[in-house]
C-alpha cells in the first residue's frame, strides 16, 4: 500500500516545507499539494516542495480544468517535471461546487460536465505523453465519473467507507495492468484518537458527504439522514458546526479514517482487500507537524514484523 | 469600498514604502533616481536551459529584475518559473510582464501572487495587462471594455491583497464571497503592461508602475500621459515605476537576424494602431506587416522588417551603442530597463558584457 499526506496550505511557505521534509524523511511515499480551496497555488508550492525533499513523490492536485484550462495543467506538470525531474503525479477532477461557484465557475449540466472532464482528461494525458512517470489520477465520486477515471492511471476515491469502495471497484470492472485504486478521504490518525470530538476531521468529512451526488445519496440509502445538514448547509452556503452538529457520527465515519496507530494499520488492511492500493490521508491529518509525524509512527507501526492484524474489539 | 477611497488608502500604504526606498537611494520623492535599474525580460517560450541560466547568473551579472512575459498557451507556466526564479536569486525582482487577465480566472492571478510573494520575500511584482492583440485574436478571445475590466480585477485584487473578501462582478470575473484567508495585508505591486492612451491613464491613476514597450516618440508620449494623470492625482514621479521592455539586438556576438526580423514584426503587430500614428514609420509597411503577421505569423511577416523598423522597435548594435541608447530612455524617467528576447548567437556573452558595461559606468 502506497502511503500519502495532503500538506494543509494555509501555513506559511516554510511551514508547508517542514512538513513535506517530515514527510520525506519519515519515509512516506508521497506529499500531495492540494489546490483551490487552499488559497496558495499548488503547482509553486510544489516546486518549492521539490527543491526541499529527496525520495517522496509530489502529487499536485485536485487541479480542476474547470478553473485551469488543460493547456495550463500541462504546462504545470511539465515546467515541474523539466525542472525538478520525475517525481509528480498530477490528480484531476471537477472539484468542489460550491467553492466554484464562489471563483464564478459554473459546474454547468451532468452530462455537460461529464463530458468536459473526459475530454480534459485526454487532453492531458495526450499532453503529458512524454513524460511516462508522471501518473495522472481522477478524483471521483459516483459511476459517470469513476467511468471516466478508467481512462487514467488511477482513481482515487474520498470516501472510506468499505461497502462504498467495493461498490466504486465493482463500477471500475476491468481495468488496465497498473491501474491505481485510492483513497483520499479526510483522516486523523494519531496515539489517541476520539474522532467526535474533532470538529475538524468532521468538517471535513462531513464537506464530503455534503457534495455527494443525489445518486450516490440514493445509492447507499444517505439521502433521509443527510437531509437536515444539507437544507442548513444550502441556507447558509458553508458547512459549519451547526451543520456538522447534524450529522450522526456514523455517518461521519463513513467519510473519513480517525484511528489510533494500530487501528490504521488494520483499516488498511480492510482496504487492502478490497484492491486498494494507495491512500493520501486528507485534511486535517497535514495540518501540522504532529499530524505528519504521527503518520510516518503509523507506518512503521504497520510495517513492523510484529504487527499482526487485530479485531479493535479484542 | 468606494473606488476613489480605496485607491487612495492603497496607495498610502505604497507611498510609505516608496518613500522608504527612495530614503535607502539617497533620492529625493519628488525626483527621479539618477540610475536605471538593469533588468532581463524573457518568455514562457524560451526553452529550459536559457531560463535556468538567467536564474544562475542573475546575481553574479548584477541583475536587478527579471520579468517573464506569458506567450498565451505556449511553453513554460510562469508561476512555475516565477517560483524558480525567486527561489534561485536573492536580490533580482521578479515579476510577470505580463499576466494576460483574459485567460486566467482572477482568483488565481491573486493566489499565484499571494504565493509567489511569500516565497519570494517580497521580491514579486504582479504585471498586468489584458494580452497581446495577436495572442487574443488566436486565442479567440475579446474582451469589449479593456479599461473598465482592467480596473475591476486590480481593484478586486488590491482588495484581496488587503485580506478583504470579495464579492464583485465584471467582464473578466465574477466573485463571490471569495478571499485570501490573510489576516494581514500583503503588499504586492501592480505594474500595468499597456500602450493605448486610456489604459495609460488608467496605470497613472492605479498601478504601481507601468510596462512600456515601443520606440521613442511613443515612450515620451506614454510617459508624458501618465505624468499628467499622476500630478492630477497629486502623485510624485516616483510613486510609478516605469519600466520599458525593448528587443534587444546585440550585433557583437553572432545573433540570428532572422529571429529578430521575427520579433520586431510581432512587437509592430501587437502596437496598436492609434500607437503607430504617433510614430515617424513607413506606415504602409507597418500596415503590411500587421496584416501578414496575423494571417501567417512572425516568422512570415519578418521578410518585411528592414533596417529602419530594426531601429525604431528595438535596441541593436554593439554593447556601448546598446546602452548609450538606454541612457537615452532612462532620461525620458524611466526607472528600469529590461533587455529583452531575441537572445540568439551567443546571447550569454553578450548579456554579461552589456551587464558588465552598465555597472562599470555607474563605478558599482
Amino acid at each position: 500500500m502506497e502511503w500519502g499526506i495532503a500538506i494543509n496550505l494555509r501555513e506559511p511557505v516554510s511551514e508547508i516545507v517542514e512538513k513535506a521534509m517530515v514527510a520525506d524523511t519519515g519515509g512516506l511515499d508521497s506529499v500531495w499539494i492540494t489546490d483551490y480551496p487552499a488559497t496558495k497555488l499548488s503547482p509553486v508550492l510544489a516546486s518549492v516542495v521539490a527543491q526541499k525533499t529527496v525520495k517522496c513523490r509530489i502529487g499536485v492536485g485536485l487541479l480542476s480544468p474547470l478553473i485551469y484550462p488543460p493547456t495550463q495543467i500541462v504546462r504545470f506538470m511539465s515546467s515541474l517535471i523539466r525542472a525538478h525531474g520525475n517525481r509528480f503525479d498530477l490528480l484531476l477532477g471537477p472539484g468542489d461546487k460550491t467553492r466554484l461557484a464562489n471563483i464564478g465557475v459554473q459546474y454547468g449540466k451532468g452530462t455537460a460536465l461529464v463530458k468536459e472532464m473526459a475530454e480534459s482528461l485526454s487532453a492531458v494525458r495526450e499532453g503529458l505523453a512524454d513524460f511516462k512517470d508522471c501518473r495522472v489520477f481522477f478524483g471521483a465520486q459516483g459511476f459517470k465519473m469513476i467511468e471516466i477515471s478508467r481512462a487514467s492511471d488511477g482513481v482515487l476515491l474520498n470516501y472510506s467507507d468499505p461497502e462504498m469502495i467495493q461498490w466504486a471497484i465493482t463500477a471500475l470492472g476491468r481495468v488496465p495492468a497498473g491501474f491505481g485504486v485510492g483513497v483520499f478521504p479526510p483522516t486523523l490518525v494519531g496515539d489517541s484518537v476520539s474522532c467526535h470530538e474533532r470538529l475538524g476531521v468532521r468538517g471535513s468529512a462531513a464537506v464530503v458527504a455534503l457534495g455527494l451526488s443525489p445518486a450516490m445519496m440514493k445509492q447507499f440509502n444517505l439521502y433521509e439522514a443527510l437531509l437536515p445538514a444539507l437544507s442548513l448547509f444550502r441556507e447558509r452556503g458553508k458547512v459549519d458546526e451547526n451543520v456538522i452538529q447534524l450529522l450522526d457520527q456514523s455517518i461521519i465515519d463513513r467519510f473519513c479514517v480517525c484511528e489510533n496507530l494500530e487501528g490504521v494499520c488494520n483499516r488498511l488492511l480492510q482496504f487492502e482487500k478490497l484492491g486498494v492500493t494507495m491512500i493520501v490521508f486528507g485534511p486535517p491529518q497535514g495540518s501540522n507537524h504532529e499530524g505528519v509525524n504521527q503518520l510516518v509512527q503509523a507506518k512503521n507501526t504497520c510495517k513492523k514484523p510484529d504487527w499482526a492484524p487485530r479485531s479493535p474489539y479484542s | 469600498m468606494h473606488i476613489q477611497k480605496y485607491i487612495r488608502l492603497s496607495s498610502d500604504r505604497r507611498i510609505l514604502q516608496r518613500a522608504a526606498l527612495l530614503l535607502g537611494q539617497g533620492t529625493q520623492p519628488d525626483r527621479l533616481p539618477d540610475m536605471y535599474r538593469a533588468s532581463i525580460g524573457i518568455t514562457t517560450s524560451m526553452n529550459t536551459s536559457a531560463t535556468k541560466w538567467i536564474g544562475q547568473n542573475a546575481n553574479s551579472l548584477g541583475v536587478e529584475g527579471i520579468w517573464i512575459g506569458e506567450d498565451i498557451g505556449v511553453g513554460q507556466e510562469p508561476s512555475i518559473l516565477s517560483s524558480l526564479l525567486l527561489e534561485g536569486t536573492t536580490r533580482a525582482r521578479v515579476g510577470t510582464g505580463i499576466t494576460p487577465l483574459a485567460v486566467h480566472n482572477v482568483s488565481t492571478v491573486a493566489r499565484m501572487a499571494y504565493t509567489l510573494q511569500e516565497v519570494g520575500n517580497g521580491r514579486f511584482v504582479l504585471g498586468l495587462g489584458l494580452g497581446g492583440i495577436q495572442d487574443l485574436q488566436r486565442a479567440g478571445l475579446k474582451v469589449d471594455r479593456p479599461v473598465s475590466a482592467l480596473r475591476d480585477v486590480t481593484l478586486a485584487l488590491r482588495q484581496l491583497f488587503n485580506a478583504d473578501s470579495v464579492t464583485m462582478k465584471s467582464e473578466l470575473f465574477n466573485l463571490t464571497e471569495f478571499s485570501l484567508r490573510i489576516s494581514q495585508p500583503i503588499d504586492i505591486p501592480i505594474f500595468f503592461g499597456v500602450r493605448g492612451p486610456q489604459m495609460l491613464r488608467l496605470a497613472g491613476e492605479m498601478a504601481d508602475g507601468v510596462i512600456l514597450s515601443g520606440p521613442m516618440e511613443y515612450l515620451r508620449y506614454a510617459m508624458d500621459t501618465i505624468d499628467k494623470v499622476a500630478h492630477e492625482r497629486e502623485k510624485t514621479l516616483r510613486e510609478i515605476e516605469r519600466v520599458v521592455w525593448l528587443p534587444t539586438i546585440p550585433t557583437f556576438k553572432g545573433g540570428s537576424d532572422r529571429l529578430a526580423k521575427q520579433v520586431v514584426a510581432l512587437v509592430v503587430a501587437d502596437t496598436p494602431k492609434q500607437v503607430l500614428d504617433l510614430l515617424d514609420i513607413d506606415r504602409n509597411r507597418a500596415d503590411r506587416i500587421r496584416e501578414v503577421v496575423a494571417a501567417s505569423g512572425p516568422k512570415v511577416g519578418a521578410d518585411l522588417i528592414n533596417q529602419d523598423f530594426i531601429d525604431t522597435f528595438a535596441v541593436s548594435g554593439t554593447k556601448e551603442h546598446m546602452i548609450d541608447r538606454f541612457e537615452e530612455i532612462q532620461k525620458l524617467g524611466v526607472t528600469e530597463v529590461v533587455l529583452g528576447p531575441p537572445f540568439s548567437g551567443d546571447w550569454r556573452g553578450a548579456m554579461t558584457e552589456i551587464f558588465h558595461e552598465i555597472h562599470q559606468r555607474r563605478g558599482s
